[in-house]
């Protein structure tokens, strides 16, 4: 188990006080199974018919069977029975799956389609009829149980923990493996099979539960531990016949069956949340409805021509700590005393390498900073407003519509699922009531403007190009004209010819629109070619801003000329100065 | 050293992804393998580490085929490759003992543990790390260290040639230039041969001896750096080329706003 997925889990069982509870008294049941035979001297298989269907009291706490036989240690001993059936399908399951899914996903081709067909085959049974099917081919008994039990849980493992394999497979390391000689049962091991860990142990406890009541069923069914010997399933079937006259026969098993299927279950939801890091959430006032009427931003006001006196975005000395102690970073300051703003019509380029706090700030123009950062000084004012008291839903107002953001990957930045047309058009319609024609011909408007043929709103993200895509993303963050775009880093996953043209449509538009523009980057030529001024960032601070000609051909600052220094192409000038 | 004939390699219908595509690459030489993305620069990388068998022609390793079995095992040793995503290619659950422990474990047997921590300072000494980051995970480091760890595992088995599949394009610039520098001290000290990969011609500019130029599958150009960016004969070489971004850019004086151009690459 990783060190992230450990740390979640704790950090949410400690907020989580019915987890705890239920994992406790699950925790207790399997001690007392566990213990049984020095709990309760009464033999589970022993008949008394003098002390027949006698109900819970002080000799037998959970009453007595129409044997008389001791419920308590029936349930005790049956416990026994059951959660090490569990176990041992679990275990039988796990081994079956991973090694089928690693296999079919790793070596994909013949044997991906054999094994494939043979686990949908297996699918397409209805899992307890085929389970029962084996289980009464092969006799009663604890052995063909686990069989049976096993026989039809696997190839739903198998199924997804091939899935698993083909993305990692994918992964630079597995590939580094191959190019340096590492031998294949070792890559799959080490590589594959230690990095599937986590989704193995959380698929392990969702399924946990199936399988008890799976086990149980069967049991019940008559073709589990043969009677006398007691297990839970079992116990439930012998006591249907009494349930009226002695409930306490059917509430005991069932009861311990319901506790340990619950907590199974709850605990997988637990350890899959933790394993996925955290739950999406907005800011603690999310919850409440929104406020149409309550806009802390007229709609009008950003296109009032007073509007061009002041600033888009202000930022003034603002001071970003990280303020989360659980954080491994926590009293880091990301960003110290940083002024930025950015007035209509102009194109600002923020320059920092990784770890400058250039995307912390792009973050915080949108209202988007998050634990464990915190703006702890300084003021943020958009459109000549100060933000410092805006909840979560002035912000969504704000965002889409009047500051929009073009991100780094345009691929994770599009659904999907969804048309080109239908994304464009989603952006709209949140922030207006316009009418679906209305919002179709602004679609179609804006992908002509980004110049992509209009056939592209009936397409989806993967059958476009990268350049394509951050065309789209540009439409989508243009197309209810705002007056603010933060770019950050549009072009960097780009090809060197299409981060061009993306950089002339993005100052073509710039003009068109009146845009004022923060672009992001790390590389000087790019910001060179649409910033009208630069801010060069290092370590959270400001080192050096002005406007774009002048600081790129008069900088005194060592920092910014030797980032100039370090552009390609001027490199090898760089080598023989050093004399190397 | 390396020589490549007439490789073709086919993604089911439609035109191939290499088409009969030949160069070679001498000893201690570096070349630039340029091209835009799609171009099938990175297939024919794949190709030469064995990663994927090409349809049709050969790939030879000091004069014989890569078909070979033997010479297969011996390339694997002497062609080593370092991938263009530093992050992704170290295995996030491993130290960087580990990560450099795996190659020395496949080639030269294990040794104990005070010799072998020995050799593991030797290799983070060569690409000017310090040697208290074997402890380290990969999440603990920057992405630049990340570069010179995967360096440092390429360099472990002592290979000959190293395939560089765009090196630099997840660095920041000035990585970059420290990252060129550190490979440019190696070419010189360990005699090493370069492919670097990318569809940069400036950061070709910078360290290659000689270039090949190719689109839509096929080498378009060939020759040493500087004929080919001073006097290209190809159209192809000459759209990249005017693809490199100037630095600083001068907006044009009649029409600060540029054409647009209509399609996209």
């Amino acid at each position: 188990m990783s060190e992230r997925l450990t740390r979640n889990l704790l950090g949410t069982l400690r907020h989580d006080p019915p987890g705890l509870v239920l994992l406790a008294m699950v925790g207790i049941l399997v001690a007392l199974c566990l213990m049984a035979p020095w709990i309760t001297d009464a033999d589970p298989t022993a008949t008394d018919f003098a002390n027949m269907l006698l109900p819970p009291g002080l000799a037998h706490p959970l009453g007595t069977d129409d044997f008389g036989r001791d419920v308590l240690a029936r349930l005790l001993h049956g416990g026994r029975a059951s959660l090490s059936i569990a176990a041992v399908a679990v275990v039988v399951v796990m081994a079956l799956g991973v090694t089928v899914g690693i296999a079919a996903g790793y070596f994909g081709g013949a044997v991906d389609i054999v094994l494939t067909k043979i686990v949908d085959v297996l699918l397409a049974f209805p899992r307890l009829v085929l389970a029962i099917a084996v289980a009464a081919l092969m006799g009663g008994g604890m052995v063909p149980l686990i069989i049976a039990v096993s026989a039809v849980a696997w190839p739903a493992y198998a199924r997804i923990i091939r899935a698993f394999t083909l993305q990692i497979r994918r992964e630079g390391y597995v590939l580094a493996a191959r190019t340096i000689g590492t031998p294949t049962w070792k890559v799959l091991v080490h590589h594959v099979g230690l990095n599937l860990l986590g989704p193995i142990l959380v698929l392990a406890m969702l399924d946990l539960g199936n399988l008890i009541l799976a086990i149980s069923a069967l049991s019940f069914l008559g073709l589990g531990v043969a009677p006398p010997r007691p297990e839970w399933g079992a116990m439930l079937n012998e006591g249907r016949a009494m349930m009226e006259l002695a409930p306490w026969l059917v509430l005991a098993p069932g009861g311990a069956i319901f506790l340990v299927v619950l907590a199974a279950n709850y605990f997988g939801d637990i350890v899959r949340d933790s394993a996925e890091g955290r739950p999406v959430h907005g800011p603690s006032d999310w919850l409440r409805p929104g406020r149409p009427g309550a806009r802390r931003l007229p709609r009008t006001s950003v296109r009032e021509p007073s509007a061009a006196e002041q600033p888009l975005v202000a930022l003034d000395r603002v001071t970003v700590d990280v303020t989360d102690p659980r954080s491994p970073y926590f009293g880091r300051r990301i960003l110290d005393g940083v002024s930025v703003s950015v007035r209509q019509g102009e194109c600002v380029g923020l320059i920092g390498e990784s770890g400058s706090g250039k995307s912390t700030l792009a973050a915080l123009t949108l209202g988007l900073t998050r634990r464990p950062l915190a703006l702890t000084a300084g003021s943020v004012r958009l459109f000549g407003a100060g933000t410092g008291d805006w909840t979560w839903d002035d912000w969504r107002d704000v965002r889409g519509r009047a500051v929009s953001l073009v991100s780094q990957d345009p691929l994770s930045a599009l659904n999907p699922v969804l048309r080109i047309g239908e994304q464009i058009g989603e952006v709209m319609a949140v922030h207006s009531a316009a009418s679906p024609e209305a919002i179709e011909a602004r679609v179609r408007e804006i992908v002509r403007e980004v110049h992509l043929p209009e056939s592209v709103t009936e397409r989806y993200p993967h059958e476009l190009s990268g350049g394509m895509r951050q065309r789209v993303v540009i439409a989508m963050g243009l197309v209810n004209r705002p007056s603010l775009l933060i770019a950050d880093e549009p072009t960097t996953a780009l090809d060197v010819s299409t981060q061009l043209r993306i950089l002339d449509l993005l100052r073509d538009l710039q003009g068109r629109y009146g845009l004022g523009l923060l672009f992001v980057s790390h590389d000087l030529r790019v910001v060179s070619r649409v910033a009208d001024r630069v801010v060069i960032l290092k370590e959270g601070r400001v080192v050096e801003e002005g406007p774009t000609e002048t600081v790129f051909t008069t900088s005194r600052q060592p920092y910014t000329r030797e980032l100039m220094a370090a552009i390609p192409g001027r490199r090898r000038e760089l080598m023989q100065a050093t004399g190397t | 050293m390396l020589s490549l004939e007439g490789i073709t390699r086919n993604f089911g219908a439609g035109r191939p992804a290499v088409a009969d595509v030949s160069f070679d690459v001498g000893a201690s030489e570096i070349v630039g393998l340029v091209g835009e993305s799609g171009s099938g620069k990175s297939t024919i990388a794949r190709c030469i580490l064995g990663l994927e068998r090409p349809d049709s022609g050969t790939i030879r390793w000091e004069g014989r085929s890569l078909a070979d079995r033997t010479v297969r095992r011996l390339a694997r040793r002497e062609i080593q490759t370092v991938f263009q995503d530093p992050r992704s290619s170290l295995n996030p659950r491993w130290t960087v003992r580990a990560i450099l422990s795996e190659p020395l474990d496949n080639w030269s047997g294990r040794t104990g543990r005070p010799a072998r921590t020995a050799e593991l300072e030797a290799l983070l000494h060569q690409v000017s790390l310090a040697p208290d980051l074997l402890a380290r995970y990969p999440h603990e480091l920057s992405t630049g260290q990340c570069q010179r760890i995967c360096i440092a595992r390429a360099l472990a088995p002592g290979p000959k040639l190293l395939v560089l599949d765009e090196p630099l394009s997840a660095l920041d610039v000035s990585v970059q230039a420290r990252i060129l520098r550190m490979l440019h001290d190696l070419h010189r000290q360990r005699r090493l041969s370069f492919l670097v990969i990318t569809h940069d011609f400036a950061v070709v500019r910078d360290i290659c001896h000689r270039v090949v130029v190719i689109d839509a599958g096929r080498v378009v150009e060939t020759g040493a750096v500087d004929d080919v960016l001073d006097h290209s004969t190809s159209d192809v070489t000459r759209s990249l080329l005017g693809n490199v971004l100037p630095f600083p850019f001068t907006p044009p004086q009649a029409s600060p706003r540029l054409a647009v151009s209509r399609n996209d690459g």
